[in-house]
């Protein structure tokens, strides 16, 4: 890269703080899903032109002025996750801000924390729940950036149903444009707190983030307000053999009850999460379908083999957790006798061996501490995984379609052999937000990135479902949508707007422009500021 | 300037008004803003017609003043700056969708709280309103407004209860926000059983951007919003103290526990204003009541509604009684179920005007802690110009589920006097910016103090400015506002 520009970051940082070396800088390009669009082994084709490890705000400032001058695309990374955190071209200059890990403020009356973007939801979540209050801590996982995931990414998760998706869940921010300037949006501009992100006037939330946030390609993003809410359990959830299948809580908290439902039909199953919505019983809700349940059981794929061969049978097709949390034994009661009275109403049943002691305790923590899709599930089988329907909002009469929908089509492509048999069950969702208004439905595909035909497969089958939700006039999901569009070389936007009935990139594009005059910030999953030919 | 005759070719000569009464109505308000006579007003009935207009003006570089809200109006924000043509949206008034299912209504930018919420109570929901509206507020005026309702759990965000909404921006282009913009047509997508709930849309925001835009970006021609269930039961409390911190305790645990559906803090000004029916009632009441004044009320739904509000109740109770405030079911003869019956439904004449003639507002948000120290800056700054406290009346509501107070103060005065009328425009500047070099946050700055708020925030103007340039880049939506 440019040696000017190396020896100006290295006057800013330091020059520890600031790397070319090709070993250091290809860790920046090995990311889930990379082999999408890179190598099977997982390392995305573009390797960074350095990496910057800036610790302020105006440490980022200088990189990103220092990065106009010279002509040089630059992309934040926390924590990373996907191939959204992968340099989108060659010559992109690394912002890594590790460095910035500083939870800054709780406020207890407001209901808020103040971070940094390395201050990962764990910790945020440790830090609320000793003062009676939780985060919504994300599907990707606890070890993930709070901040990336309120100004730049999604923020699905299983407490959505209480607590809201996260693209409300944030207040003030603090953010480098991509020409450098500082803005703060909210009260923070005003030097009033960070109590709101909202105003003066119309708010730059805006063109901060939709569903989805820029994904880098508008700046970066260096404080955040996220809001708390309260949390009716104990400080602290102490628990055994951490990590598997054995984990126990010491203690079950007194105040929480778990329910797992199920079905005849994913019809009933989504009016009982419907109903369940409107009387706001319910603190936290999870989908975890039993073709994916069973995948990745065992300590290797022939154990996990034998013991789905011996659970399948005994697991409902259409089930659902519900963690019901009361902030007295009052309360605790009443959610308990509405469940019971919805699930009459809709013929559910209890899946009792999902709520004795045992799966009881792990399936508590998921639907308290965040639960991620399991790791070992998605990825001990087969190595990859890879989402459908990410980022597929739905509603009352919509949700169901797009769960049909994916199974039917998915189905197909089993049969094929080249993706993992999850006999088309493979959903995971938080399924009911703020709730009941909003409803959500992933579906995780198990591929094997080393076998170029399977990651094909998955790729047409992406295509394929989008498709077919665009022919139903439902809701494209993007994030399945922009990975699909990477791996071919295209614009996901334009792959998207011939569906619409207006042509919201006009608008997105003029963002572009007019934020990032020199184009600076990368945008590979965001939108160039002209039409790609 | 646009010529008449072209605004006729478009919405009809009886819908082009240009008699002096008529603008007289609206070339000022109740507000201090300097009036400006408009040319004309019309009324369009139509996505067409506004879109032609919006072409009409802009080619001849003629100001566009939207306006949904009937009279009177408070804040100056649709007084023309530099002259030009009122686009009054009121015909456009129809409820075009009420879902139960999806919990949702669309309707066109002239109708208004109370036709809204008859027609939601058929199919049994409601809408959160702001606290008692005045009888001509328009629904989506309100939302783009970012006023804030008076049921705080429901309240998930500044921009509810907004979610999607068709505009012509003052480009020309026509934009339906988050899901309306598609994959297919509204009617494909009612078809398909979507009812234009997700506000968002991929990587931006929209709607965000419309609010608080004071018509300078867009003007929107309908929009949907979030509705939720009718209760079947309802008993509402009240909560008095002469500590307003004492209330603020416990306001914070009723909504961060989700106690109670309304809440909001009104000081004894003006719940006796809200609440007085008789001039010897409302100097009675202001004379009686403790300081301060809390109503919440508890509610059941579908599901076993009785046990709801046992349990509620209960709880609520413990509540209160650890802050130390006792629960009333009637305050100095004042009943809480009239001062729910009050607060819920649009009032006419409306409360702010009946015992005083005229009203200034100050909105702003603050942080839990800064509400007490604010109430104080006002008090001050109103004793400084020998304004009377019992003319101050306050209104805190806890708004985004918790996370922020939205302070309103109102300085009731009496219009026809010029020399009070000129003392409480003094108060109104001095007053606006000692809240602000005192952490008051003033979100949604109109008129004659956008100044003062956007000299705080230079970055934020500028990045404004540049939305503005995209979305009018004539400047012919309301120019003179804001920023802009």
């Amino acid at each position: 890269m440019n040696d000017e520009a190396y020896k100006m970051f290295e006057s800013v940082l330091g020059p520890d703080n600031v790397s070319r070396d090709p070993g250091l800088l290809d860790a920046y390009t090995y990311q889930w899903l990379g082999e999408m669009i890179g190598e099977p082994n997982r390392f995305g084709p573009f390797r960074p032109a350095c990496v910057t490890l800036p610790s302020t705000t105006e440490e980022v400032q200088a990189i990103v002025r220092v990065c106009n001058r010279h002509g040089l695309k630059f992309k934040a990374h926390s924590t990373g996750w996907g191939l959204y955190a992968n340099p989108g071209e060659e010559g992109v200059v690394m912002l890594d801000l590790r460095r910035m890990n500083r939870l800054i403020e709780i406020n207890e009356k407001d209901m808020y924390a103040v971070v940094e973007p390395y201050v990962i939801w764990a910790q945020l979540q440790a830090e609320a729940m000793c003062r009676g209050l939780n985060c919504v801590t994300i599907g990707a996982g606890s070890c993930t950036s709070a901040l990336a995931n309120c100004t730049s990414l999604m923020g699905t998760a299983n407490n959505n149903v209480s607590m809201g998706y996260n693209e409300r869940n944030v207040l003030g921010v603090e953010w480098v444009l991509p020409d450098g300037e500082i803005v703060r949006l909210g009260s923070p501009g005003s030097g009033a707190g960070w109590i709101s992100g909202d105003g003066p006037g119309p708010s730059l939330r805006g063109i901060m983030r939709g569903t989805f946030g820029a994904l880098g390609g508008l700046g970066v993003f260096t404080k955040c307000a996220v809001r708390l809410y309260q949390w009716g359990g104990p400080a602290e959830l102490p628990s055994e053999n951490i990590v598997s299948m054995d984990e126990r809580l010491l203690e079950y908290p007194e105040n929480a009850r778990l329910f797992v439902p199920y079905f005849e039909s994913r019809v009933m199953m989504e009016e009982a999460l419907a109903r369940i919505g409107e009387s706001e019983v319910a603190y936290s809700t999870g989908l975890l379908e039993r073709g994916l349940l069973t995948l990745g059981l065992g300590v290797d794929n022939l154990n996990s083999a034998e013991m789905r061969e011996s659970l399948l049978p005994t697991i409902p097709k259409n089930f659902f957790t519900c963690l019901l949390v009361g902030n007295s034994a009052r309360e605790l009661e009443y959610q308990t006798r509405v469940m019971n009275q919805i699930l009459e109403q809709t013929a559910g049943r209890r899946f009792e061996m999902m709520e004795q002691e045992g799966f009881r305790d792990i399936i508590t923590l998921f639907l308290v501490k965040g639960g991620s899709v399991p790791a070992k599930a998605v990825f001990s089988p087969t190595g990859s995984f890879n989402p459908l329907l990410c980022g597929f909002f739905g509603t009352r009469r919509t949700l169901v379609k797009g769960m049909d929908d994916a199974e039917e089509i998915k189905r197909k492509y089993i049969e094929s052999g080249l993706l993992a048999d999850d006999m088309a069950e493979g959903g995971w969702s938080p399924l009911i937000m703020d709730h009941g208004h909003m409803e959500y439905f992933e579906h995780e595909t198990l591929f094997d990135p080393h076998v170029p035909e399977s990651t094909l497969a998955l790729i047409m089958l992406t295509i394929e479902t989008n498709q077919s939700l665009a022919d139903k006039k439902l809701m494209i999901p993007f994030a399945s949508q922009v990975k699909v569009a990477r791996a071919q070389g295209l614009s996901v936007h334009d792959s998207i707007a011939a569906h619409m009935n207006c042509d919201y990139r006009t608008w997105q594009r003029q963002f572009k422009q007019a934020f990032d005059p020199n184009d600076a910030a990368d945008s590979c999953n965001y939108i160039t500021p002209k039409p790609k030919a | 300037m646009m010529e008449k005759e072209k605004a006729v070719g478009v919405v009809g000569a009886e819908h082009v008004l240009d008699s002096p009464e008529i603008l007289k109505r609206y070339s000022c308000d109740m507000s201090f803003t300097p009036s400006r006579t408009p040319s004309c007003v019309v009324r369009p009935n139509s996505l067409e017609h506004v879109q032609a207009l919006i072409k009409l003006a802009a080619e001849a570089n003629t100001p566009l003043i939207p306006v949904s809200s009937g009279e009177p109006r408070f804040r100056g924000d649709t007084v023309p700056t530099l002259g030009g043509v009122i686009v009054d949206m009121s015909r456009m008034n129809k409820i075009r969708m009420v879902d139960r299912k999806d919990r949702v209504a669309m309707v066109e930018p002239g109708v208004r709280f109370g036709e809204l919420q008859t027609a939601l109570r058929k199919e049994g929901l409601r809408l959160p309103t702001p606290l008692s509206p005045r009888q001509t507020k328009s629904v989506v005026g309100s939302c783009l407004e970012r006023e804030p309702h008076i049921i705080p759990k429901y309240h998930l965000d500044h921009s509810e209860p907004l979610l999607c909404c068709e505009v012509v921006f003052g480009a020309g282009d026509v934009f339906r926000t988050g899901e309306a913009g598609g994959p297919g047509t509204i009617e494909e997508q009612q078809q398909a059983g979507r009812r234009q709930k997700i506000p968002m849309e991929i990587q931006m925001n929209i709607n965000r951007i419309l609010q608080g835009s004071q018509g300078t970006l867009g003007i929107v021609t309908w929009a949907t919003v979030r509705c939720e269930v009718l209760p079947t039961v309802q008993k509402p409390l009240l909560a008095a103290s002469d500590s307003l911190q004492q209330l603020l305790e416990l306001a914070h645990w009723l909504v961060r526990l989700r106690l109670g559906d309304e809440l909001f803090i009104l000081n004894d000004v003006n719940f006796a204003h809200l609440m007085g029916t008789k001039l010897e009632m409302v100097n009675g009441l202001k004379e009686e009541l403790p300081q301060w004044i809390l109503l919440f009320c508890l509610a059941g739904y579908e599901f076993l509604p009785q046990e709801r509000m046992s349990y509620q109740e209960k709880d609520a109770s413990e509540v209160a009684k650890n802050v130390g405030v006792p629960l009333y079911e009637t305050l100095c003869t004042v009943s809480a179920n009239d001062v729910l019956a009050r607060a819920t439904s649009p009032s006419e004449p409306y409360w702010k005007l009946r015992w005083s003639g005229a009203c200034q507002d100050i909105p702003f948000i603050s942080a839990f802690h800064g509400v007490p120290e604010l109430v104080g800056v006002m008090q001050e700054e109103a004793a400084k110009r020998k304004f009377p406290l019992s003319h101050l009346g306050i209104y805190v509501q806890p708004v985004c589920q918790g996370h922020g107070q939205h302070c309103e103060f109102s300085l009731f005065y009496d219009p026809t006097s010029p020399r009070e009328a000129e003392k409480v425009k003094e108060l109104y500047f001095a007053a606006s910016k000692a809240l602000m070099d005192r952490g008051a946050f003033f979100s949604r700055p109109y008129d004659l103090l956008s100044e003062m708020v956007y000299n705080r925030d230079a970055a934020s103007r500028e990045a404004l400015r540049k939305l503005k340039n995209i979305f009018d880049p004539k400047n012919i939506l309301n120019p003179g506002k804001l920023c802009f």
